[in-house]
This record gives structure tokens, C-alpha cells and sequence, in this order.
């Protein structure tokens, strides 16, 4: 009778647990962002994953022009702004991203499923999710697979930067850097991040990120300051790097040796021991 | 007059806890539950090396291994 209520309050803690999740309203998107896809490779993407957010199949061969080059101008700064309208509430704090830039991220997994995604529209407001979250906060950060691609589109409009420069940075883990004269007036780009290219081995983190891009600084490294000379773009918030199970990545397996080696060394090394006198 | 004597291992502790110090921080961050920063992994192991000094002289001591002396029986007559 015992063993019978034991295992019932057992599988009642398990239903309490695991059904209520699994019933959980999902967000609906409230930004289609298949409106930054050119018309006419819409055909090859399509919304796999139910998220909605469009994936991808193979990436194109080097070489061949990807869907993110300057065919991307035939989505206007009007049109972008149109597609991704609607009042959201900025509610959570720890992502900013002030200044001109305005674009679109968009991250996936090594089989070409998209993961998450933010946008922004410029200005003052933080970035937001395409159910009109903030995103990049810490209780929202953006979910990067370390065997994936990063995908992203991006623009400065109204503003053209030249002879700028920029950094990036990533808490304990990166810093890259770079700026350019910008002959050629660009003022806005797209491009890709293959993180399973770049990473030696997949890893799971949660990680704070900033950068800023500042126009007219010329070619010396761009410090961290607290205040840029405008125009500039500055930005900050959370990147969760996401990959197999933890425990299965190189420092997950690290992280465990490590703690299982120190607490049998406290525990039956390290206590202080009694012995015998001699005589 | 005491039979046993006290040998406390400070600095063993110290080195365990500088390694599960260690281990812990990276548990936590590869779990995302804190975030991934070298000086919050550098406070880890500093604070948990430090316990594990404190353990290794306070903590309540192994008892001796093996029979008292006075028990042990008396050698064989020649």
C-alpha cells in the first residue's frame, strides 16, 4: 500500500512537471521576416521548423553570389520598416542597440533550421524577437548554435559612415575589430558567420556581448568608452551559445573530471587525519 | 597523556579546492546557469580554494588507522 501511494505521488510530481510545458502557448510571430528574402529565391526557403522564422537548405558554393548580397536593395528602408512595425514593450533590460543601424540576424542550425532570430529598427529601441520581445536580454538572449550559421543583414540609412571603425566583443571568449575608408558610399551589408568553420569545438555558454561602430575615427584601434563621438552605432546584450548535451562537449567533459577529481581530493585527501603516537 | 596526534593538510586542501573551484565554475557556465567570465571563474576557484584550506585544518579529523599500540600483543618470549 506504501509502495503504491509512493509511486503515485512519484508520477504526480512527474505530470505536474513535465505536462504543463508541453501544453504551453506558443508565441505566434508577429514579424514575417520571408519580406527580407528577395522575391526570387523565396522558393527555396520555407518555414521547416514551425518557428516562424525561414529556413534555409545548403548554403550556396562559395563563389556564387548568396541571397544576402546587393540584391537585398530590392528591399527598401521603407519596406523594411513597414515589415517589422507594430508597438512593442521593452520591458527587460540588458540589451541596447542605439544609433542608425538597423537590420536583421538570423541564426541556424548546422542543417540549415533556424534557431532564433531579432531585428531592429534603429534609433533608441533594443532589438526585439519576431514575437515582439526585447531580445538579447538576459532572460531572452540570442541563441547561436556553435556548429551553425549566423546570418545577417544590416544598414546605416539615413547615415553613410566613412573612415570608421568598429569593434566587437564577447565576455571572456572574442574581440575582432575593423573599420574601412567606404569609398564606394556603402551603407549597408549582409553576410554570413559559419561558427562551425570558425569554432574548434562546439560548446554551450551564456555569454554578454558589445560592440560599436563609430564614424570618423580613422584607422586607430577604437577603445571602450562610455560615450562615442556621433554619429555611432553602439549596442550590448546577452548571446547564449547553444550545442549538444554540455556534458558531452570538450569543456563540459573537462568541467566534470575537474570537479569529481577536487571533491575526492577534499573529501578523503585533504581532511585532517589522526595517527597513532609512537612509544 | 594524548595516544594520537593531529596532522592537519591546509595546503592539500587549498589545491583540491583550487581544482574543484575549477570544475564547479565551468559546470555552471557550460550550463549557461551563470554566465561565461573569466573573473567570476577566477572568484570561483579563489573562494572555493580558500574553503578548501579551511577544510583541510578544521574539518573533523580521520580517525587512526589500524590498532592501538597498548593493545597489540606483547612480542613471543625467545
Amino acid at each position: 500500500m506504501r509502495r503504491m501511494r509512493n509511486l503515485l505521488f512519484a508520477l504526480a510530481v512527474v505530470v505536474l512537471v513535465a505536462v504543463p510545458p508541453a501544453f504551453a502557448q506558443e508565441q505566434e510571430p508577429v514579424v514575417d521576416l520571408m519580406e527580407f528574402i528577395p522575391a526570387q529565391f523565396r522558393a527555396d526557403f520555407s518555414d521547416r521548423n514551425g518557428d516562424g522564422i525561414p529556413d534555409i537548405g545548403e548554403l550556396p558554393p562559395e563563389g556564387v553570389a548568396g541571397i544576402w548580397d546587393d540584391k537585398i536593395g530590392e528591399v527598401t528602408e521603407d519596406g523594411f520598416l513597414a515589415a517589422v512595425s507594430g508597438t512593442f514593450d521593452p520591458s527587460d533590460e540588458g540589451s541596447s542597440l542605439t544609433g542608425p543601424c538597423k537590420g536583421v540576424v538570423i541564426s541556424y542550425d548546422a542543417d540549415g533550421l533556424s534557431i532564433d532570430a531579432m531585428f531592429d529598427r534603429g534609433g533608441a529601441e533594443p532589438p526585439y524577437d519576431v514575437y515582439g520581445n526585447q531580445k538579447m536580454t538576459r532572460s531572452n538572449p540570442l541563441e547561436v548554435d556553435t556548429a551553425g550559421t549566423l546570418v545577417y543583414y544590416g544598414s546605416s540609412i539615413p547615415a553613410t559612415f566613412h573612415n570608421h571603425r568598429w569593434f566587437i566583443s564577447a565576455e571572456g571568449v572574442f574581440k575582432d575589430d575593423g573599420g574601412d575608408p567606404n569609398p564606394r558610399d556603402k551603407n549597408r551589408n549582409a553576410g554570413s558567420v559559419d561558427f562551425g568553420d570558425l569554432l574548434p569545438f562546439q560548446f554551450t555558454a551564456l555569454i554578454q556581448a558589445k560592440g560599436a561602430w563609430v564614424d570618423g575615427w580613422g584607422a586607430a584601434d577604437l577603445p571602450e568608452m562610455e560615450v562615442y563621438p556621433e554619429p555611432n552605432c553602439t549596442g550590448a546584450g546577452w548571446v547564449k551559445f547553444v550545442g549538444p548535451n554540455p556534458l558531452l562537449t570538450p569543456p563540459g567533459i573537462l568541467a566534470t573530471l575537474l570537479a569529481a577529481a577536487g571533491f575526492t581530493g577534499v573529501l578523503f585527501n585533504a581532511r585532517p587525519a589522526l595517527s597513532w603516537k609512537e612509544g | 597523556m594524548k595516544e594520537t596526534t593531529l596532522k592537519r593538510h591546509p595546503i592539500r586542501g587549498f589545491i583540491w579546492g583550487l581544482i574543484t573551484g575549477v570544475g564547479v565554475g565551468l559546470l555552471l557556465m557550460v550550463f549557461s546557469i551563470v554566465p561565461l567570465s573569466i573573473p567570476t571563474l577566477i572568484i570561483y576557484t579563489a573562494v572555493s580554494a580558500v574553503l578548501g584550506a579551511l577544510w583541510g585544518m578544521f574539518a573533523p579529523p580521520k580517525k587512526p588507522k589500524g590498532a592501538r599500540p597498548d593493545t597489540l600483543p606483547p612480542p613471543a618470549a625467545a
